[in-house]
C-alpha cells in the first residue's frame, strides 16, 4: 500500500543540504531599496571643465565627509559643452548624515561666486512634481477663540478681593467679606491643580500644575484659557508683566520623529527642560537646556520689569536675552563675568538721574566675590546698553544679597562681612540710591548678621532680623533682634532741607525674637514680622508694627527718624507656616498648611491692627493664596482726592458693611434710605411747586450774610465753672459754708 | 452741654422764643412779665412790664426791633425791643392765646379765646412800618379780618403764619388743623389730624411745612401746601411744643404730665425731658432732663445751635449744642451726603 | 410752681475775684444743696453786626440797674448734661445709670469669678479650694471640708447670675458632680482620677514654658487638659519639671512611654507618673 511505502520515509532522511534554492531566491529576491533619504542634491557648484572634475570630486567630498561617510558622489556632464552642470548628487551612508550634510553645508559660500544650496532629494522629488501645489495659501489660523474678560474680577462692585483655598484635593476661588464667611467665586473643583495653584503677578491668570504641564485659567468662571504642554513640569514663574510662562520639568523634552502638528516643541528643543511660553496664545517661544552642574535657584529665568529683557545665570557668565527679539542674546553674545554668583533685574523701571522725559530704565544687579586679584564686586548695571550705572568693592565678604525697593528707587546690597579670623560675622547694608546724580551708596553698619532684609513698598524704611551671637546655642534661647530702619530727619519742620543726603537709622530694635520672616502690607505703613513654622521652629509668632502711628507714645528709640512705630499687636497662630498680605494692605492671612506639618491646619486673617477677622481649622487645609491686582490706574492726584474724601468713602462702606452682616439691618438701612429719598424728593417737589406758584424759594436754614463787614468783634462776659458739688441736705436752714 | 438756667421768671413758662440771628432768647410766663435774654450767656436784657395777667404768648419781628405779647388780661402789647417800652395795646374782647408776626412784619395774628359768649377767633392786626427802617409808623386799631372759629370746629389754641405770610395755619382744641388765606382770612382747607387739642404749631424756617403737638402724645409734620402728614413722633406723655430743628434733621417735642398730676412722682416718672426725634426716621434718638415740671415749649435758634424749653417749674433752660451733636447722623445720612459729595466731585471734575 | 419752700440762691465773692453760688432744689422728694464755684470769663466773638448793636443795648426793666455780665439771681450754669444721640440711646443711658448707682453705693463692681464675691478672682478666700475643676484637681487637700461645700454651693447659686448669661451648672466653675450628695467626696474622687492620668516631668530645659510644651513635645497626645511647669516663686524661673494631665490614663501611659528618655530641647526627658499608683 502507498500509504505504508509513506510511512517509511522519515523527514530526518531527506537531504536539503544540495537542493539548489536559488531559482527561488532570484524570484522573491527583495531588493534592498534605494534610500533617497540619504541623497542630498547640492546646487551651486562650480561649472567646471571634465579635466578639473576628479579634482572638484576630491574637494567636494571632502567637504562633505565633515557631515558624515560619503558613499558616492555624481557630477554630471554637460555632454556638449564637455563641462559640470554646476549640480551634483551626495549620497549619504544614512539619513543623518545627509540631515546633517543640509544643515552644516547649507548655504555654504565656496568662494566669491559660488554659495553651495544643499537639499535633500526627497525634497526635491517632492517640491520639484508638477503636482506640487507652488501657489501660496494662506496659512489657516486656528479660529479665534474668544474668552471671557479676563479682569472680570476687578469690577466687583463692592471692590473686593479674591483668594484661592485649597484643602485637601479639593480647590476654591472666594470673595473675601471681611468677618463673613467667604463666597464662591466660583464652586470648589476637585484635583485642579495636582499641587498648589499660582496666580499671575497682576492677577490676570491662575495657573495650576498636571502631568501634562500646566494649565491657565481665568474669567468669571475660571474656565480653563490654555494648555501648557510640559510633562512633569514641576516648577513656573510668570514674567511681571504676564507676557510669559516659564515652566521647569525634571524630565527633558523629548520631540518624537513623527511629531503631530501641534506639538510645542521643534527638533531643536530636544533634551532641554526649560521652556519659555506666550501665555496669550499658548505658544512655546523659546527652550533651554539647563547648564550642567549648576544648582537650581528657581526663577532660572528673570525679566526686566518691562518684559523685554530676561536673563539666565551661567558659569561664570550672564545670558541676556531680547524677548522682543526672538529671544536673541543680547548683542548676539553672552557676557562673560568671571565669578558671577547672582544677579536679579531692578523690579521696576528705574528713573535714573540721567534720564529725561520720565523715561524708565531697565536695570540689573549682580556680584562676584573675591579672587586673587580681584575685590568682591557688586554692579549696578543698565539694559540694554551694559552701562554700568555703579560698582561696589568689598572685602572680607561671606555671602552678598541683594534687595531692590519696589519701585527701584534704592537697591540694598547686603554684603555679610567676616572678621579677619572668619570667627565672627556681622552686615553691612550698602544701599545704592539710583535715582539720584551718580548712583550714590550709603552704608549702614551692622553689628550682627542680618539673616533676613525688607524694604517697605513704596517707602524709604526698611526692617531687618539679625542674629546675636552668644556662647549659648541652646536652640531655645531667642537670639534674633528685630531693627527697624528709617531716612533721619533733622528737623520735622524743615522740609526743605534737600541737599543733606538721605541716611538711614536704625530707631527702633527688639531683641530677643525668634523671628524669620518679614512680610510688610504692599501699601507700606504696616510691617509684620513673624516667626513662621519651619524644620527648625515649631512656634510661629506675630508682632504687627505700624510705622505711621498717629498716637502720642512711640516705640522709638529716637526721634529724628521718618517713623513713628509702633508695636500693636501679637496675635497667636502657633501652627502658623505661611503668611501673605492681601493686594489692598488691608488684611493679612496667616495659614497652617497640612503640606508642611498636621498640626492645628487652618488660616486666620487678620486686619492691620493684628485683630482677628476671620478665623477657620480646616484639617487638611493646604494653601491660601490672594489673587493679586494690577497697579491702580488712578493718578497720584486722584489717590490725593479719595484720602481728602476718606470720610465720605467710608462712611458708605460702614454702611454696607452694616447691611451685609444681618439681614435685619439690611431691611432697617433699606426702609431709612427710601425714607431719605422720599424725603429729599418731597423737598425737591414742593422747592419746584413753590417756586411755580408763588415764586418762593425753599430752604433749609435762614441765611446771613457771610460778608466781612457785616461782622464785628465783641467780647462777651461768660461764666465759667470752676468746682461743682451737690449735696443732700435735711434742712434748708442749715447754715452754709462760704467754700 | 452744660445748659444756662434762666431763673427770672416766678412762676411757669408759657412761651420762649429766639430772634433771626439767635443772640437773644424772649420768654414769658405767667407771672405778668416778659424777659428777653442775651442767649450767649444767659444775661437778662431786660422785662417787658405791663401786662397785668398772664402773658400766654410773645413773639419778635424779624429785625428784632419789636415784640408782641398776647395776654390774659385781654390785651395785646407791642414792645420796643431795644428798650421795653410798650408801642402800643390792642384791647381784645378776650383773652389772648397766641401771637405772631408775619414773616413781613406788617401784620399779627391773635388766637382770641372764646370765652364769655365768644366763639373764639384768630384775629389778624396791621401795623404800618416805614419801608426803610422798619420802623412802625401806623398801628391799625381795629383786627384786618377775623376768623371766627367755624362750624363743627372747637375754638384754635395756637396758629401761625405760612412763608410769606400766605397762610395761616390754626390748630383747633378737638385736634383739627384748619388753614386760612393770610391775606383775606378766607378757609382753605383742614384736616384731623390729632384725637386731643392741638398744643403747639411750629413752622419749618422756609415756612413750607409745620410740626404740630399735641395733647394726645403725638407729633406730626405737615405739608402746608396740602395739610398731608409727612411724618409722626409717637410719645409716652401728653405734648405741649414740638419744634424742627434747622441744620440737623431733627425735630424737638416737649411735654409731660400735667402739675397737678406729677407732685408727688420724682422727675423721671414725669417724664419732663426734651425728646430729640429724627425728623426723617422717625426714631427717638435722645433726649435732655432738667426741669421739674412739664416742658411747656420748646424753641430752637434759626442757626440751629441752641436750643430751648420753657418749664412748668418756672426755669427756661437754654442749650447750647456741642459737638457730638452736629456730628450726629445715621449711617444712611452719612453715605447719601458722601455719595452726593462725590457726585458733585465728579460733576466738577467733568 | 416755684418752689415756694426752696430759699433763694446765695451768692458769695470770694477773694480771688470768683464766686460761690449756692443754689437749692428739690429732687425725688430729696433737699439738694448745689455749690458752685464760678469765675467770670471774657471771650470775643466774631458776630453779625446787627447782633454787635444789640450788645451795647442798655438794659432795661428789672434788669435797668444792673451791671453787665449775667446775674447770678437770674442765671446760673446748669449741671452739666450728655445729649448723646443714637437710636439705643435708652440702653445707653440705662448702663451708665446702673454705672453710677454702682459707683454710688459702693456695690459690686468686683465680682470674683470663684466665689461671686465682692473681691478680685485673684484674691479669693476660696481661690485654692474652689478655683476651677483643673485647679481644683491641683491643689493639695488641705481645706476644710464644710468652708469647701458651702462655698461650692455658694458658686453654684452666683455662678447663674454673674455672667448674666445661663450657664448649665456642669459647667460652671466648681462645678461637681451633681449625682454625687456629698460635694466633698465628689470633688476627691475627682483629684484622685487627676493623678492616674498626671505624668511628671522632669530635666525640662528652663526656656520650655506651658505653650511651648503643648505645641511641641504633646501635641501627638491629643487634648492636654492641663499643662503646669513648677517655677520659683520669686525669679519664675523654671526648675525644670511638669506636670501634665492628659485626657485618658491610657494616653498617658502612651506618652510616659514616649517622653520618658527622649530628648527634648537638648536634654534627656526623665518621665514619671505624678505619683506612685495606688493599686486598690
Amino acid at each position: 500500500m502507498a500509504t505504508s511505502a509513506l510511512e517509511d520515509i522519515r523527514i530526518e532522511d531527506i537531504p536539503v543540504d544540495d537542493v539548489d534554492f536559488s531559482d527561488l531566491e532570484k524570484k522573491y529576491e527583495v531588493e534592498s531599496p534605494v534610500n533617497f533619504d540619504n541623497f542630498v542634491v547640492v546646487d551651486g557648484a562650480p561649472v567646471a571643465p571634465e579635466s578639473k572634475v576628479p579634482v572638484l570630486t576630491k574637494v567636494l567630498t571632502k567637504l562633505f565627509s565633515q557631515a558624515g561617510s560619503v558613499v558616492d558622489i555624481n557630477l554630471p556632464l554637460d555632454e556638449e559643452k564637455k563641462t559640470t552642470k554646476g549640480y551634483l548628487f551626495v549620497e549619504f551612508d544614512s539619513p543623518a548624515s545627509a540631515r546633517k550634510a543640509i544643515k552644516l553645508l547649507n548655504g555654504k559660500k565656496l568662494d566669491v561666486k559660488h554659495r553651495l544650496f544643499v537639499n535633500s532629494l526627497t525634497d526635491v522629488e517632492k517640491f520639484g512634481t508638477e503636482d506640487f501645489d507652488t501657489e501660496f495659501h494662506e496659512p489657516k489660523l486656528p479660529e479665534f477663540q474668544k474668552t471671557d474678560y479676563l479682569q472680570s474680577w476687578l469690577q466687583d462692585e463692592q471692590g473686593r478681593d479674591q483668594f484661592v483655598l485649597q484643602k485637601g484635593e479639593l480647590t476654591g476661588v472666594f470673595w473675601n467679606r471681611n468677618t463673613q464667611q467667604p463666597e464662591n467665586a466660583v464652586e470648589p473643583r476637585t484635583n485642579w491643580s495636582n499641587t498648589t495653584v499660582k496666580f499671575s503677578p497682576k492677577g490676570t491668570y491662575l495657573f495650576s500644575f498636571h502631568n501634562q504641564g500646566v494649565a491657565s485659567w481665568g474669567g468669571r468662571n475660571f474656565e480653563r484659557l490654555r494648555r501648557f504642554f510640559h510633562p512633569q513640569a514641576k516648577a513656573l514663574a510668570i514674567s511681571p508683566t504676564e507676557k510669559y510662562l516659564v515652566t521647569l520639568s525634571p524630565e527633558p523634552i523629548v520631540v518624537p520623529e513623527d511629531a503631530p502638528e501641534d506639538f510645542p516643541f521643534g527638533p531643536e528643543s530636544n533634551g532641554h527642560q526649560l521652556c519659555v511660553w506666550d501665555i496669550a496664545t499658548g505658544l512655546s517661544v523659546k527652550t533651554f537646556a539647563l547648564p550642567p552642574n549648576q544648582r537650581l535657584h528657581w526663577p532660572m529665568i528673570k525679566w526686566s520689569f518691562d518684559d523685554k529683557y530676561c536673563a539666565r545665570l551661567g558659569p561664570n557668565a550672564l545670558a541676556v536675552y531680547d524677548a522682543e527679539n526672538n529671544f536673541e542674546l543680547l548683542g548676539g553674545r553672552i557676557m562673560k563675568i568671571e565669578g558671577i554668583q547672582d544677579f536679579s533685574f531692578a523690579p521696576a523701571g528705574a528713573k535714573l538721574a540721567v534720564n529725561r522725559n520720565g523715561e524708565l530704565s531697565s536695570v540689573l544687579a549682580f556680584w562676584t566675590p573675591e579672587s586673587n586679584n580681584q575685590s568682591c564686586k557688586a554692579t549696578v548695571m543698565e539694559i540694554p546698553t551694559r552701562r554700568v550705572l555703579r560698582t561696589v568693592n568689598l572685602v572680607q565678604v561671606s555671602d552678598v544679597t541683594l534687595h531692590w525697593q519696589n519701585q527701584a528707587e534704592y537697591l540694598c546690597v547686603k554684603v555679610d562681612r567676616h572678621t579677619k579670623s572668619k570667627k565672627t560675622f556681622f552686615s553691612n547694608l550698602e544701599i545704592c540710591k539710583l535715582t539720584e546724580k551718580d548712583v550714590p551708596v550709603e552704608k549702614v553698619e551692622m553689628k550682627d548678621l542680618a539673616v533676613r532684609f525688607a524694604w517697605e513698598p513704596k517707602g524709604h524704611r526698611f526692617v531687618t532680623i539679625s542674629t546675636t551671637e552668644t556662647a549659648d546655642d541652646n536652640p531655645s534661647i531667642p537670639k534674633n533682634v528685630v531693627t527697624f530702619f528709617a531716612p533721619e530727619q533733622k528737623e520735622k519742620t524743615n522740609v526743605a532741607v534737600k541737599a543733606e543726603p538721605k541716611k538711614w537709622k536704625a530707631f527702633a530694635s527688639v531683641p530677643g525674637k525668634f523671628s524669620n520672616t518679614i512680610s510688610w502690607s504692599p501699601a507700606g505703613r504696616f510691617v509684620v514680622v513673624a516667626t513662621l513654622v519651619t524644620p527648625d521652629t515649631r512656634k510661629a509668632d506675630f508682632d504687627f508694627y505700624d510705622f505711621d502711628f498717629t498716637g502720642d507714645k512711640n516705640d522709638n528709640d529716637s526721634d529724628d527718624v521718618a517713623a513713628n512705630l509702633k508695636a500693636v499687636a501679637h496675635p497667636e497662630f502657633y501652627s502658623a507656616t505661611d503668611m501673605q498680605w492681601d493686594p489692598s494692605g488691608r488684611f493679612v492671612a496667616v495659614w497652617s498648611s497640612a503640606v508642611k506639618h498636621k498640626l492645628e491646619n487652618g488660616y486666620k486673617v487678620f486686619n492691620v491692627a493684628g485683630e482677628c477677622v476671620r478665623e477657620e481649622m480646616i484639617e487638611a487645609f493646604k494653601n491660601f493664596v490672594w489673587r493679586p491686582r494690577p497697579e491702580s490706574l488712578l493718578t497720584n492726584g486722584e489717590k490725593k482726592k479719595v484720602r481728602k474724601n476718606l470720610r465720605e468713602w467710608s462712611a458708605q462702606f460702614e454702611e454696607l458693611d452694616a447691611m451685609q452682616a444681618d439681614s435685619a439691618m439690611r431691611e432697617l438701612i433699606l426702609s431709612r434710605r427710601s425714607m431719605l429719598e422720599g424725603w429729599t424728593q418731597y423737598r425737591q417737589d414742593r422747592a419746584a411747586l413753590m417756586e411755580e406758584e408763588y415764586n418762593y424759594k425753599v430752604f433749609d436754614q435762614v441765611e446771613h450774610s457771610t460778608a466781612d463787614e457785616d461782622y464785628e468783634v465783641v467780647e462777651e462776659i461768660k461764666e465759667e465753672i470752676l468746682e461743682e458739688k451737690e449735696e443732700e441736705v435735711t434742712s434748708f436752714e442749715e447754715p452754709t459754708s462760704s467754700e | 452741654m452744660r445748659p444756662i438756667l434762666l431763673k427770672g421768671h416766678e412762676r411757669s413758662l408759657t412761651q420762649v422764643k429766639f430772634n433771626r440771628e439767635g443772640d437773644l432768647v424772649f420768654t414769658c410766663a405767667k407771672d405778668n412779665v416778659a424777659s428777653v435774654w442775651y442767649s450767649i450767656n444767659g444775661e437778662r436784657l431786660g422785662t417787658f412790664e405791663g401786662h397785668q395777667g398772664t402773658i400766654w404768648s410773645i413773639d419778635v419781628d424779624q429785625s428784632t426791633q419789636y415784640a408782641v405779647t398776647g395776654s390774659a388780661d385781654f390785651s395785646i402789647k407791642l414792645w420796643k425791643v431795644e428798650d421795653g417800652t410798650n408801642v402800643f395795646t390792642w384791647k381784645t374782647k378776650t383773652p389772648v392765646r397766641r401771637v405772631e408776626f408775619s414773616p413781613a412784619g406788617d401784620r399779627i395774628l391773635a388766637v382770641l379765646d372764646g370765652v364769655m359768649g365768644y366763639a373764639g377767633s384768630v384775629s389778624v392786626y396791621e401795623l404800618k412800618r416805614d419801608a426803610q427802617t422798619q420802623e412802625v409808623v401806623d398801628v391799625v386799631e381795629q383786627p384786618l379780618f377775623d376768623i371766627l372759629t367755624r362750624e363743627g370746629f372747637e375754638i384754635a389754641a395756637v396758629a401761625a403764619w405760612s412763608f410769606g405770610g400766605n397762610y395761616i395755619v390754626a390748630g383747633h382744641k378737638d385736634g383739627k388743623v384748619s388753614k386760612y388765606d393770610g391775606h383775606t382770612g378766607d378757609f382753605v382747607d383742614a384736616a384731623e389730624l390729632h384725637t386731643q387739642s392741638v398744643s403747639d404749631i411750629q413752622f419749618s424756617p422756609d415756612g413750607t411745612y409745620f410740626i404740630t403737638s399735641s395733647r394726645d402724645s403725638a407729633a406730626r409734620l405737615v405739608d402746608m401746601e396740602t395739610l398731608e402728614v409727612l411724618k409722626t413722633y409717637e410719645t409716652d406723655c401728653p405734648l405741649n411744643s414740638a419744634c424742627i430743628t434747622p441744620l440737623k434733621q431733627f425735630v424737638i417735642l416737649g411735654g409731660g404730665q400735667d402739675a397737678k398730676d406729677v407732685t408727688t412722682t420724682s422727675s423721671r416718672e414725669g417724664k419732663f425731658e426734651a425728646r430729640f426725634y429724627h425728623k426723617i426716621f422717625q426714631d427717638e434718638i435722645g433726649r435732655v432732663k432738667g426741669h421739674f415740671g412739664p416742658l411747656n415749649y420748646v424753641a430752637v435758634s434759626p442757626q440751629g445751635t441752641s436750643y430751648a424749653s420753657g418749664g412748668e417749674d418756672g426755669f427756661v433752660r437754654l442749650h447750647h449744642f456741642d459737638k457730638s451733636y452736629f456730628d450726629f447722623k445715621y449711617d444712611v445720612e452719612k453715605s447719601a451726603e458722601a455719595q452726593k459729595h462725590m457726585q458733585e466731585l465728579e460733576s466738577a471734575a467733568a | 410752681m416755684s418752689e415756694v419752700s426752696v430759699p433763694p440762691t446765695q451768692v458769695l465773692e470770694n477773694p480771688d475775684g470768683t464766686k460761690t453760688v449756692v443754689s437749692y432744689r428739690v429732687e425725688n422728694g430729696k433737699k439738694l444743696r448745689v455749690t458752685q464755684k464760678v469765675r467770670e470769663i471774657k471771650v470775643t466773638e466774631k458776630v453779625n453786626k446787627s447782633v454787635a448793636s444789640r450788645k451795647h443795648w442798655k438794659k432795661f426793666g428789672a434788669e435797668a440797674n444792673s451791671a453787665p455780665g449775667p446775674d447770678y439771681s437770674t442765671t446760673q450754669l446748669g449741671e452739666e448734661l450728655l445729649l448723646r444721640l443714637g437710636t439705643s440711646w435708652k440702653k445707653l443711658e440705662e448702663e451708665e445709670e446702673q454705672k453710677a448707682k454702682e459707683a454710688k453705693g459702693g456695690e459690686k463692681l468686683i465680682t470674683c469669678r470663684t466665689c461671686g464675691g465682692n473681691h478680685y478672682t485673684m484674691h479669693c478666700p476660696f481661690k485654692d479650694t474652689l478655683g476651677d475643676a483643673s485647679a481644683a484637681a491641683a491643689s493639695s487637700a488641705a481645706a476644710d471640708p464644710a468652708v469647701e461645700s458651702e462655698a461650692a454651693a455658694g458658686a453654684l447659686e452666683t455662678g447663674s447670675i454673674i455672667g448674666g448669661k445661663y450657664v448649665p451648672p456642669s459647667r460652671r466653675a466648681g462645678a461637681r458632680d451633681p449625682s454625687s450628695n456629698n460635694n466633698f467626696d465628689a470633688y476627691r474622687d475627682q483629684r484622685e482620677r487627676d493623678d492616674a492620668k498626671t505624668l511628671k516631668i522632669m530635666q525640662l530645659n528652663e526656656n520650655a514654658d506651658e505653650n511651648t510644651l503643648r505645641y511641641e513635645l504633646l501635641f501627638p497626645f491629643g487634648r492636654i487638659p492641663k499643662v503646669v511647669v513648677v517655677r520659683n516663686r520669686e525669679t519664675g524661673r523654671s526648675r525644670g519639671i511638669a506636670y501634665v494631665t492628659f485626657e485618658t490614663e491610657e494616653i498617658a501611659e502612651t506618652a510616659l512611654n514616649f517622653l520618658n528618655g527622649r530628648g527634648f530641647m537638648n536634654l534627656i526627658l526623665n518621665a514619671d507618673w505624678s505619683k506612685p499608683k495606688v493599686k486598690e
